[in-house]
């Protein structure tokens, strides 16, 4: 059988005590104690993804934060093992970051034109299906084959990271150009978080999906002139953040 | 290599009606498996097969490798990882084989 603990009894008792007392305390240091503890695992599972393209440290830091999110959400008198409830949020931080965080492809150019509407397909299907779509389903409204979208959707785990300036492109304006030429893409990432829903989408479509503006108006279902006025109007609000805070891209 | 096989079980998946989550969960059983063979496996031979049965798809990895190190704390993680995203798993390993094989459930619909 595979064994079904990787830690020693001692340590496993510490855990379950650390665990029970966080639990009454929420004493942050203790917190930071068993996530120090147990970076073991969230290092374990990351290596599940290290032939995915992306820095192995990044990878890390992002099981990290799974492995806080469950240490936060872990119930000690549910029973079960704290193994066993972290590593699917472990996974599942791992596989948003992939999802929603990493956009160079090394993928074929069709499927990587492709993952923007397989993503929104999926979701809007999952939405209105009230279930997880087949690829068949996802295919059929793309009016494209399912070997197209099981590449694509394989191709949400094979990014590799990438300058934001390398991106192409024939619309580009100049304050796309100034934009992608100033920031890099982890301060990107923080700012987005400023913007609406909309917004946020449409910039990470437009120069982290490497999506012309008339891409981008089909994908939204509004005209590309209104598309070109969001993104200058978000990057207005984003120079605007930036100018306040200009801590946010050290 | 495992890009691959991911491709494969997505593809076997795909056909057997499979929902994409299904799939996701798939591929990272099928990296697992691969990644214990592999990195336990002594750069054996490795054998992997998909078989599609009414409650799901199984995932059967084989390494011919002479030692397989099954006690390996990696494979506890490899066992957690497995555990969340498939109904079964197992290892079963003598001399000169080691089998791993998980089970991904599946959910008909319509």
């Amino acid at each position: 059988m595979i064994p079904e603990s990787a830690l020693g009894a001692a340590d496993e008792q510490w855990l379950n005590t650390a665990l029970e007392r966080l639990a009454v305390t929420h004493d942050p240091a203790l917190r930071m104690e068993i996530a120090a503890h147990e970076s073991w695992l969230a290092v374990r599972t990351a290596r599940r993804f290290w032939d995915r393209g992306e820095p192995f440290d990044d990878l890390t830091q992002v099981a990290q934060i799974g492995l806080l999110k469950a240490i936060d959400r872990f119930s000690p008198e549910r029973g079960v093992p704290f193994a066993a409830f972290a590593t699917p949020t472990i996974l599942g931080e791992l596989r948003r970051h992939f999802r929603d965080r990493t956009w160079s492809v090394h993928v074929p150019r069709r499927a990587k034109d492709l993952r923007g509407a397989v993503n929104a397909m999926r979701e809007e299907l999952t939405l209105t299906l009230e279930r997880s779509p087949r690829v068949d389903e996802i295919a059929d409204r793309l009016n494209v084959p399912v070997d197209q979208v099981i590449e694509s959707l394989e191709s949400n785990l094979a990014y590799r990271t990438q300058q934001l300036d390398a991106r192409g492109g024939s619309d580009r304006s100049s304050s796309d150009t100034d934009f992608e030429h100033v920031l890099d893409r982890e301060v990107v990432i923080g700012l987005l978080d400023h913007l609406r829903p909309r917004e946020r989408r449409i910039l990470t479509l437009r120069f982290f999906e490497g999506m012309s503006q008339e891409q981008i108006a089909q994908e939204i279902g509004t005209s590309q002139v209104h598309v070109g006025r969001l993104i200058a109007a978000s990057l207005a609000l984003l120079r605007d953040h930036l100018s306040e805070n200009p801590a946010a891209t050290s | 290599m495992s890009r691959v096989l991911r491709l494969a079980a997505s593809g076997v998946a795909s056909l057997a009606g499979f929902s994409v989550d299904e799939i996701e969960d798939i591929k990272v059983a099928v990296s697992e498996v691969l990644l214990a063979l592999v990195e336990h496996g002594e750069g054996a031979a490795i054998d992997v097969r998909f078989v599609v049965t009414e409650s799901g798809l199984e995932i059967h990895g084989r390494s011919a490798a002479e030692h397989f190190d099954a006690q390996h704390p990696d494979l506890a993680v490899c066992s957690t990882v497995l555990a969340s995203v498939c109904t079964e798993h197992g290892l079963e390993h003598q001399e000169g084989s080691a089998h791993i094989w998980a089970m991904v459930a599946h959910v008909a619909v319509g």
